[in-house]
């Protein structure tokens, strides 16, 4: 049985005139232990998806479709239930460790609270747990103590302390929102490092969302790609990246500067990909990419493609006209 | 529409009411004031006089218009000052910073030190009641509300890459206060200034009631309350009239007020989209 | 020939709060003997994390702030005596692009008077005025339907256009882009990348493009400078620094790069990963 199943999540927001659209059958399957990337860019969903497992969308939001954990229906439930889910069974990680640590509390006390609330502990236990906790992160007791305050380390440590925090309670999935990038290049990795890490050592199952396809390559086993609210791409991470079926996927990975990777590619032109990410009220019914397309006919435009295998059961475009795969 | 925006909506209306009263009482009122009338002294509401008369017989309609507009030329003119002199000094206090900065904060704290009614009530004893001097009293007590604000919001616009730019393209402290701060702040300095116009008309009402606003013949709200004292047990309507105009004034700018910050300020927009 | 851009010994100081009312303020250094030279047409790199004077050496450039020692001479002019005809001609030789596409432009100007801001400086009449402004648009890409219309109706990348056609309108032979990508989205980025680096070339136009990602400066500059802690800690020619680094604060920042490819990415970070129980497939 999966861990976490979403099964055509749909959110919609109402606004003046109406209903914006913001995420469009979105389906997703993640096993116990298993490590996914959602990538996309700005505006894609790929945040929305998570406060949707999460139960933390805006009040007004309508969702539609089903998210089902450890086999239980997540929308069905209360928000006291839905707390005790959050935290103990699911833990997540934001990008700004700054706003979502509370600048008032000390960071141990913080990180004790998860631990008191939810596995009941005594203060003595809590606090030898934290200190552990702190010590796995890589924030060593003897330099930092747990009665410092966030404003008094650098975004990466305040990150460390968030991972701390979400850690302690040794949820069974854990949901990374871009954790690294307000970071420093150089700091970047180490906190990926220590997320996989952890990961690997308590089982825990990843989801990763970035908008850095890089960071997806690195970690994710499986990757889905979203635009304009769907998922236009999916599959394991080693063919999606090197078959490059859909446009947009193509287009995104081309469109990345490589001279650092391939210090011989110099000089030449990026490929852009002509126009810009539609807004929520503006995407087309149709394929949301097909204005932006060189490869888009009439039946893009009319036609709202659904995600069909490619080869392999696994790896699925949703796309008319997929690239053919390389060396086929 | 009219429902989600309802205390815009509202305050607005009550607003422009206010504002239509004390025009229309420029050209024109049922009776003039100036005459007294004893022998149809308190009288009650009828179709000649429709809220009834005053003490002396004066028609209460007439003085109720013409208290607007009195409440409405001090409440203009002391926010105007307040305005006038309060932006310019909190606008430049941010541009220069520095020894002018510390200056006009201080001068503010000082400003804000002193119970406001108290003491534009001690200003006109001092230099005599009148519509003028009440002007002057409420108007001194506008200036550091709207320098401190200015200073404030100008101070993190000066921190924008926009000016910047505009530093970029050769302009000067003044060029860029007048084309680049300015404008930005109109949206908060319009918010203050219906907020302090209801402050205004309130400490004016205040003062009318002790005497120390306009002076007989011209009515004011104020006057009008202190006048229905001796009659509460005849004629409470009396005071109900002039009191519901001030009530109704000053919610009316409140609500308005709210509502246009509501409207201007970009995260409550976004927040409600 | 002189450069364009030269920094000599260059250092910046912040003073911080005083923390009690008789110690002397501490002070934080941003800039710490800096040297350095951007010749006329050069793309220059600099790079660097958060703390490391990147901005605070894009801004001495321009003039916005004023270096505490050392000297700062663009197109051959020393900053710290230049007077007001020197400034005014200085300013036409250099502007700057900001990273943010949302605070650069004033949300309450048309983008036709944001673009022709900087035309201050060169007095021409109206005519002359309105059609540099045209072209600047057109260069970027953007038509003359976008006049009279205001920042918050363009979306970031176009909002980025609309900031370099201001700062190219003075004609300037040096432009400072302090993180002009960062903001924006990967497919964006490339289309403003493409832009400048075809803008360059038409008009010869140095740029001293300050950004933490290494990838965005080692696609468009000639030569790269690495800055860390106000210092600078290797200058070289782009193909040189990325095959063969020298310091070792280079080679962390080359090899914190994950390119997007799951084998090298994985290997960059090191990762070991265990064989999970349950398949997935």
């Amino acid at each position: 049985m999966s861990l976490l199943s979403i099964e055509g999540l749909g959110v919609d927001i109402p606004n003046a005139d109406g209903v914006t659209r913001i995420l469009d059958g979105i389906d997703l399957s993640l096993e116990p232990g298993e490590w996914q990337g959602i990538v996309g860019e700005s505006g894609c969903g790929k945040s929305m998806t998570a406060l949707a497992v999460m139960g933390l969308l805006p009040e007004r939001a309508v969702t539609g479709g089903r998210i089902v954990f450890a086999g239980r229906d997540l929308a069905g439930l209360d928000e006291a239930a839905m707390c005790r889910v959050r935290g103990a069974e699911i833990g997540m990680i934001f990008q700004e460790p700054m706003t979502a640590l509370n600048p008032v509390h000390s960071i141990g006390r913080q990180i004790a609270e998860g631990l008191r609330r939810t596995r009941g502990l005594g203060r003595a236990a809590a606090e030898a747990r934290t200190r552990q906790a702190m010590q796995r992160v890589g924030l060593d007791p003897a330099r930092f103590s747990p009665d410092l305050y966030p404003h008094q380390l650098s975004g990466g440590q305040r990150q460390r302390v968030m991972i701390a925090m979400v850690l302690a309670r040794r949820p069974r999935l854990l949901i990374a929102d871009e954790p690294t990038t307000a970071l420093d290049v150089t700091v970047q990795a180490e906190i990926l490092k220590l997320v996989a890490e952890i990961a690997d050592e308590t089982g825990m199952a990843l989801l990763l969302i970035t908008h850095d396809l890089g960071v997806v390559a690195a970690i994710a086993e499986t990757v889905h790609v979203m635009y304009a609210g769907r998922i236009v791409e999916t599959g394991p991470t080693d063919a999606v990246f090197a078959h490059l079926a859909h446009p947009y996927v193509r287009g995104l990975f081309e469109a990345l500067p490589k001279e650092v990777v391939e210090p011989g590619a110099r000089g030449a032109a990026l490929t852009a990909i002509p126009g810009r990410v539609p807004d929520p009220s503006e995407r087309s019914p149709a394929c949301a990419f097909a204005d932006r397309c060189a490869f888009a006919d009439a039946r893009c435009r009319s036609e709202r493609p659904q995600l069909r295998a490619l080869h392999g059961a696994e790896h699925r475009a949703a796309c008319f006209y997929p690239r053919p795969a390389p060396g086929r | 529409m009219v429902a989600r925006y309802w205390a815009l909506w509202l305050g607005g209306g009550l607003s422009l009411l206010l504002f239509l009263a004390g025009l229309v009482s420029l050209l024109w009122t049922p009776y003039p004031i100036g005459v007294i009338d004893v022998a149809n002294r308190l009288a009650g509401p009828s179709a000649e006089h429709w809220l009834g008369t005053d003490p002396f017989g004066r028609d209460i309609v007439s003085l109720l218009l013409k208290g607007a507009a009195n409440s409405i030329l001090v409440a203009v003119v002391a926010v105007g000052i307040g305005i006038g002199i309060g932006v310019p000094l909190g606008a430049s206090a941010s541009a220069v910073g520095g020894w002018l900065d510390e200056l006009v904060m201080r001068l503010s704290d000082f400003a804000f030190a002193f119970p406001a009614l108290l003491t534009a009530v001690m200003i006109t004893a001092i230099w005599g009641p009148g519509a003028v001097n009440a002007i002057i009293a409420i108007g001194i007590f506008n200036i550091p509300v709207f320098a401190r604000l200015t200073r404030g919001a100008a101070l993190s616009l000066w921190q924008r890459d926009f000016v910047a730019a505009a530093r970029l393209a050769g302009k000067g402290g003044v060029r860029i206060t007048t084309g680049h701060i300015l404008p930005n702040l109109a949206p908060l300095v319009i918010v203050q200034a219906t907020i302090q116009f209801a402050l205004a008309i309130l400490a004016e009402a205040g003062l009318s009631y002790l005497g120390l606003g306009a002076q007989p013949p011209d009515p004011s709200w104020g006057k009008m309350l202190n006048e229905a004292q001796t009659f509460m047990f005849l004629a409470p309507e009396l005071a109900i009239y002039p009191g519901l105009c001030i009530v109704l004034s000053v919610l009316g700018l409140n609500l308005l007020g709210d509502g246009l910050r509501d409207l201007l300020d970009p995260k409550l927009r976004r927040a409600r989209a | 020939m002189a450069p364009l851009l030269e920094f000599r010994e260059v250092s910046r100081h912040y003073r911080l709060p005083r923390r009690r009312l008789f110690e002397a303020a501490a002070r934080r250094t941003a800039l710490d003997h800096v040297s350095l030279t951007l010749a006329a047409g050069e793309v220059l790199g600099l790079v660097g994390e958060s703390g490391s004077g990147k901005s605070t050496l894009g801004r001495l450039a321009v003039g916005l702030e004023r270096a505490d020692a050392g000297v700062v001479r663009l197109d051959g002019i020393d900053l710290a005596t230049a007077g007001r005809a020197d400034w005014r001609r200085l300013r036409c030789r250099a502007q700057m692009v900001f990273q943010d596409p949302f605070g650069s432009l004033d949300p309450r100007l048309t983008v036709a008077r944001i673009v022709a801001e900087p035309l201050a400086l060169l007095r021409l009449p109206a005519a002359e005025a309105a059609a540099r402004v045209h072209d600047a648009l057109a260069e970027v890409g953007l038509g003359a339907e976008t006049l009279d219309r205001y920042p918050h109706e363009f979306s970031g990348g176009q909002r980025q256009r609309i900031a370099i056609a201001r700062a190219l309108i003075t004609r300037p032979k040096l432009l400072v882009a302090d993180e002009p990508v960062s903001a924006l989205d990967v497919s964006v980025q490339a289309q403003v990348l493409n832009l400048m680096a075809d803008l360059g070339r038409r008009h010869g136009l140095a740029y001293l493009l300050i950004s933490h990602d290494l990838t965005v400066v080692a696609h468009l500059a000639d030569r790269i400078a690495v800055m860390q802690a106000g210092r600078i800690v290797e200058v070289g020619r782009t193909a040189e620094l990325l095959t063969a680094p020298r310091h070792p604060y280079t080679r962390a920042l080359l090899d914190a790069v994950l390119p997007p490819d799951p084998a090298r990415a994985r290997a960059r970070l090191g990762l070991v990963r265990r064989k999970r129980q349950s398949g997935a497939s």
